[in-house]
């Protein structure tokens, strides 16, 4: 599960072991005494003490993205991310980065299709107040109609920064839709900008009303703090927050409105031409994908790896790097979501080479590039760049916050990547290989272009 | 770590900086001065090697050899092919990149502390007996060509490409690091292999290092492999002096790309030698104040109160000889007259009456900002790289605190009067052609640039 990276890339918008050594295995390097506790609301607490610095980092996760969002309201996930910054009873607009930043701390939040995540670093002996001011903007959120009104703007000029003026934003958005077209993931988490002019106050509030409940989030808490007095302080601020006790009925009918998670797309290879200001053709090429959590799902990922990741990759060696190249730069990615997945390539032609040779050679070569150039040393190679990513986020709490976080979110279990490590590891060769051979088909593909030639 | 804990320590309880010695080794190898930070936290390590050369040393007309010259290191050797260096390096994990600006540059490697040795040796090996192939050389600057010439449907890219040339121009620095179209094209194998050449043997480097005590086997590689002995050669580069500068607050540069439905803005200029070498705390300050995050004046008025913007921010960074101090935004075609003279608003009138919660707060985020944005090691490590190379003190970084304490509100409205005054900016603008009679009908002088002339 290549959250991390994926994350980055893809996403919209205790403390470590001292003693760890080498030649222990894989899953032993990484390890955090997590104190966990579930309260009567259904809000999950996780505490991770790490004492080398004053400091302390909050993350929220919501379990409501875009892949809940109904015809007419779409973009309010991430709309209300924003809104969620603008004030609520007992800290009004203005407070929260006051407090936050006065303090000489940093804040953050994003959105995906599956989730909502909000975060704050910022030193320990604030830790009480900012739960204090997070207890109350879930409970009690402003929207005020002023503020809610300005934002509209703020969002629909993100909106252009990231989708409408950006080609490589603007393939992806058609990607997703387009793979996911019929499905809740077809949804754009930014939005659609009729909704996002329309939406109301009443329909963002019913929509807070609905997701925002403790028992539709969990908080990570990892830093210099007192685990069990942390615990007591967020049972005393969020105890009395009620439960949705409809959550559950509710998602489900959304789902089933917007079409459930089966493909329904239009596939078989088909060519998505889009209109662009880029000179030089820029190219997606999307499988249909896997849900997060089995183990085809990892092996997709060590694929996506084996084909696209680093100057070595299959596919860098062959049309990057290749006596006669075609491409100035390609890459590979399997993005595993909770009910679904897209596996995809993406590069960009380099002048004077054709957007469908490129095509026609893509899915004429990949198959056979599988079964015959994959090896044991590349697999290897996989294994090792993995591990080093793992380590590498984890020198900072917000690291080890989200590390553990993500894992909570994707599979109920903060305590995941010790299984997550060793299912890598023990992946073979021909699994990939067929992996490749059962994936990588023209038949679950959709293969878009955005170029300034192409007809608008 | 204990370095960073000290750092925080020292915010949270006046604590003295006298710790530095005895997390920070300084050794010599081989006569050239290493910085090793020992940390232990996990199996991994960061070695970057400083070189006081950048991008000014690049001959003229040929900008972007210096970045060539480290970025294809990997593209074969007297021994091994490009194939056969990536597969070796990216086996291990590692990762390894060049960072140049105009006045140094560092190598940067990182990985696992397991494979340190064998990695290194790869580096060294790479740096001493690079070939840069014609071939693999016609193919990179092919590669970097459709960058460039894609630049246009990037408008925030573009527009801090042309701003960066257009507000130093005439200091010598006003030429991008990467290169031009024109510029990499006329880059030679052999203009390269004497530029790794002159890196090796000429000039004076250091070695920073962040990793547990396994780490001292990289001495012997260092020694024998990369052979990099004592030297003290550096590559002078210009002070940059007012008289280069330009910009008012009447006209205002812009370059006109097809399809923009957004207005990309920055506004700002270069900073003299000696505007640079000193009052870094107020400057740092100043910066955070104005433009530094949610709560800073540019974002509650620009964006929180009147909705222009999704981000805006500033900065004041600087180098030995040059600096560069500036905002950075966009805003919607229909609103760019009224963003523009709203930031002036705010350089002119935010620090006229300064509210004293305002001020504590400002100065707590940036003192928190500062410390946080050291909090990973490797940062630390850049961090250090940066000080050496400015000429000054690590204790600086521990005194920050209390050197933003000290600052009144009085400095800090000389210092955005000094910094920001507006009509001693160079505004550029780049978007839809409409933006020029919207700009005229306000009153500014617009002068139009051919962004095909940045690439």
């Amino acid at each position: 599960m290549k959250l991390i990276w994926l994350a980055a890339m893809l996403s919209f918008l205790g403390c470590a072991n001292k003693d760890v050594k080498q030649g222990r295995s894989e899953s032993d390097l990484i390890h955090f005494e997590v104190k966990e506790k579930l309260l009567d609301n259904g809000l999950k607490v996780l505490v991770v003490e790490n004492h080398k610095l004053p400091l302390v980092s909050y993350y929220t996760y919501f379990d409501v993205g875009g892949k809940f969002e109904t015809p007419g309201i779409t973009g309010s996930s991430h709309f209300l991310e924003h809104m969620m910054f603008k004030g609520a009873k007992k800290y009004p607009e203005g407070e929260f980065d006051k407090m936050v930043e006065g303090s000489g701390g940093k804040n953050n939040a994003y959105t995906t299709s599956d989730m909502t995540v909000y975060y704050e670093s910022l030193p320990s002996e604030h830790i009480k107040k900012i739960i204090d001011v997070e207890a109350d903007r879930m409970q009690n959120l402003a929207l005020n109609p002023k503020s809610f009104a300005s934002e509209k703007n703020v969002v629909l000029e993100e909106r252009k920064m990231r989708y409408e003026n950006s080609d490589r934003g603007k393939i992806y958005l058609e990607m997703m839709t387009s793979m996911f077209e019929g499905t809740p993931y077809g949804i754009p988490v930014i939005g659609k900008i009729e909704d996002i002019k329309n939406v109301t106050r009443d329909q963002v509030f019913e929509y807070f009303k609905t997701f925002y409940a403790p028992n539709n989030a969990f908080i990570v808490i990892v830093g210099d703090v007192d685990s069990d007095e942390v615990i007591k302080e967020v049972e005393s601020k969020f105890g009395d927050i009620p439960k949705n006790e409809k959550l559950k009925e509710r998602k489900e009918s959304i789902f089933k409105q917007n079409g459930g998670f089966d493909f329904k797309g239009k596939y078989g290879g088909r060519h998505i031409r889009l209109h662009g200001d880029t000179k030089d053709p820029v190219f997606m090429l999307g499988f249909k994908g896997v849900k997060v959590g089995p183990r085809i799902a990892y092996t997709l990922d060590i694929l996506s790896s084996m084909l696209g990741d680093g100057e070595s990759s299959y596919l860098s060696e062959k049309y990057v790097l290749a006596r006669k190249p075609k491409l100035s730069n390609v890459y590979a990615a399997n993005y595993t979501l909770l009910e679904s997945g897209v596996f995809f390539i993406g590069g960009q032609l380099l002048n004077g080479v054709s957007i469908n040779t490129v095509r026609n050679d893509l899915f004429k070569n990949l198959q056979r590039g599988c079964a015959q150039s994959l090896n044991e040393r590349q697999l290897q190679k996989v294994k090792n760049q993995y591990l080093v990513s793992y380590l590498s986020g984890l020198d900072t709490n917000q690291g080890i916050a989200k590390f553990i976080g993500d894992r909570q979110a994707y599979y109920g279990d903060y305590d995941f990547y010790k299984k997550e490590l060793a299912t890598y590891q023990s992946i073979n060769l021909e699994e990939v290989k067929k992996a490749c051979k059962d994936y990588i088909v023209k038949d679950n593909a959709i293969f878009l272009s955005i170029w300034n030639k192409h007809k608008k | 770590m204990k370095l960073l804990i000290t750092l925080f320590a020292i915010i949270s309880f006046g604590a003295n900086a006298n710790y530095l010695e005895d997390n920070l080794r300084k050794e010599t190898w081989n006569g050239v001065e290493v910085i090793w930070l020992e940390d232990d936290s996990y199996p991994v390590y960061d070695v970057s090697v400083y070189f006081h050369a950048g991008a000014y040393s690049d001959a003229p007309g040929k900008y972007g050899e210096t970045q060539l010259a480290f970025d294809l290191l990997s593209t074969g050797t007297l021994r091994y092919k490009q194939k056969e260096i990536l597969d070796s390096l990216e086996f291990y994990g590692a990762s390894y990149q060049a960072s140049v600006t105009h006045e140094f540059s560092s190598y940067n490697v990182s990985g696992l502390v397991k494979d340190a040795v064998p990695t290194m040796k790869m580096v060294c090996h790479m740096f001493r007996n690079a070939t840069y192939p014609r071939a693999e050389l016609k193919k990179s600057v092919k590669r970097m060509k459709t960058g460039l010439r894609n630049l246009p449907s990037n408008h925030s890219g573009l527009a801090n490409r042309i701003f960066r040339k257009e507000s130093l121009k005439g200091t010598g620095y006003e030429n991008p690091v990467g290169g031009t179209l024109k510029s990499i094209g006329r880059i030679s194998s052999g203009d390269l292999k004497k530029k790794i050449e002159f890196l090796n043997d000429d000039i004076k480097k250091r070695i920073y290092i962040k990793g547990p005590k396994e780490m001292k086997a990289l001495k012997a590689v260092f020694e024998n492999d990369c052979k990099w002995g004592k030297r003290e050669a550096v590559v002078k580069t210009p002070k940059a002096t007012k008289e280069s500068r330009r910009g008012d607050d009447k006209t205002v540069y812009l370059a006109v790309v097809p399809k923009a439905n957004q207005a990309q803005i920055r506004i700002g200029n270069f900073m003299t030698a000696e505007e640079s070498s000193k009052n870094h705390e107020v400057r740092d300050f100043t910066s955070q104040f104005l433009g530094g995050g949610f709560t800073s004046r540019l974002m509650q008025e620009i964006r929180v109160a009147r909705g222009l913007t999704y981000s805006i921010g500033s900065y004041a960074s600087e180098q030995s000889k040059y600096g560069r101090k500036g905002i950075s935004t966009f805003t919607k075609n229909e609103t760019i007259v009224q963003t523009l003279d709203a930031i002036k608003e705010v350089l002119r009138n935010s620090t006229n009456k300064i509210k004293e919660d305002n001020f504590q707060m400002a100065k707590r985020y940036a003192k928190g900002s500062y410390l946080f944005g050291l909090e990973s090691t490797s940062a630390f490590l850049s961090n250090l790289i940066y000080f050496d190379h400015v000429g000054r003190e690590y204790e600086e970084i521990y005194e920050f605190p209390g050197a933003v304490d000290s600052l009144t509100k009085d400095q800090v409205k000389k210092e955005v009067g000094k910094l920001f005054d507006p009509s001693e900016q160079l505004i550029f603008v780049l978007g839809s052609k409409k933006l020029k009679t919207d700009l005229e009908k306000a009153g500014y002088k617009v002068k139009v640039l051919n962004y095909k002339k940045y690439l």
